[in-house]
């Protein structure tokens, strides 16, 4: 068989295939359905950022109030201290400022953290629950 | 890319990429449909990567083969070649019987072979654009294009 001879037999190959309007109605359905995960892929992304800069604004606005109000629980402390003298808080000689601060920190992570499921719920359309 | 000019792109250039895959596919219409609409869809996705919209052809080919390819890998057992033929010759139409003899030919050579085969000939590609389709050295589209045209003529002889 020559070259020519196997140019040919390509050249003529017409195979049975389903119609092209067949063809091209299933695939701009493909389509539809691709665009639909898009935009809804699109809005769980924007979703989730939308709720994780409410979890930082809220996390950063808590850490504000807790840092004013450090003084106050400093002297809160002390006074709890002093009020419990049977339990002789001061000899184990804690830095109540430290503690005081991994406090603040880890009501400020805990506040983002129940913030940024919240605003997951609320953000999240009835329907799609 | 819109999507307007993607559907319009691919109106004009289904029929050629559909007759590709179905020889690729042995004759397996209903499979090359499949991964037609597998490797528009992935173009679709990716169309806005493509800079260069007379390349779309090319391109389109690229991800046809690529889907081929992958889909021939998840499929770990292919169907025994003796059972394919008994289906095709209960199924097939007077018009898939024409070509019964090509597609077992087809069928016999590999991938690489066939591919190259089938661009060449039936698409009229040339080798340097074959071997950027098949990311592969155009020595090697060479060589699959020349075993596989002696593979070819040995087969069809004989039938």
């Amino acid at each position: 068989m020559e070259d020519d001879k196997i140019k040919e037999l390509f050249t003529n190959f017409q195979p049975e295939m389903s119609s092209s309007l067949q063809f091209m109605a299933k695939l701009q359905k493909n389509m539809e359905r691709v665009e639909i995960l898009k935009q809804h892929s699109l809005a769980i992304k924007k979703r989730n950022k939308l709720a994780v800069c409410i979890a930082a604004a809220i996390g950063f606005l808590m850490g504000v109030i807790l840092t004013l109000l450090f003084p106050l629980i400093g002297s809160w402390v002390s006074t709890f201290s002093i009020s419990l003298p049977h339990l002789q808080i001061s000899s184990f000689t804690i830095d109540y400022s430290f503690v005081g601060w991994i406090i603040m920190a880890v009501t400020c992570i805990i506040t983002a953290l129940n913030a940024y499921e919240i605003a997951l719920v609320k953000l999240t359309p009835k329907e799609s629950i | 890319m819109t999507s307007e000019q993607f559907i319009k792109h691919v109106e004009g250039t289904q029929m050629a990429f559909r007759r590709f895959l179905v020889a690729l596919c042995c004759g397996d219409a209903a499979l090359a449909d499949d991964i037609a609409q597998d490797a528009y869809i992935k173009a679709y996705l990716s169309c806005k990567s493509l800079n260069d919209i007379d390349k779309f052809n090319a391109w389109l080919f690229k991800i046809g083969y690529n889907t081929f390819i992958s889909h021939k890998r998840s499929e770990k057992a292919f169907a025994d070649y003796e059972e394919a033929r008994n289906i095709m010759s209960l199924e097939t139409t007077d018009s898939q019987f024409r070509y019964q003899e090509l597609y077992i030919a087809l069928n016999k050579l590999p991938d690489k072979e066939r591919t190259s085969v089938l661009l060449y000939y039936m698409e009229g590609y040339s080798i340097k654009e074959i071997a950027e389709l098949e990311e592969t050295s155009e020595d090697a589209v060479k060589q699959h294009l020349s075993r596989g045209r002696s593979h070819l003529r040995g087969l069809l002889s004989n039938s």
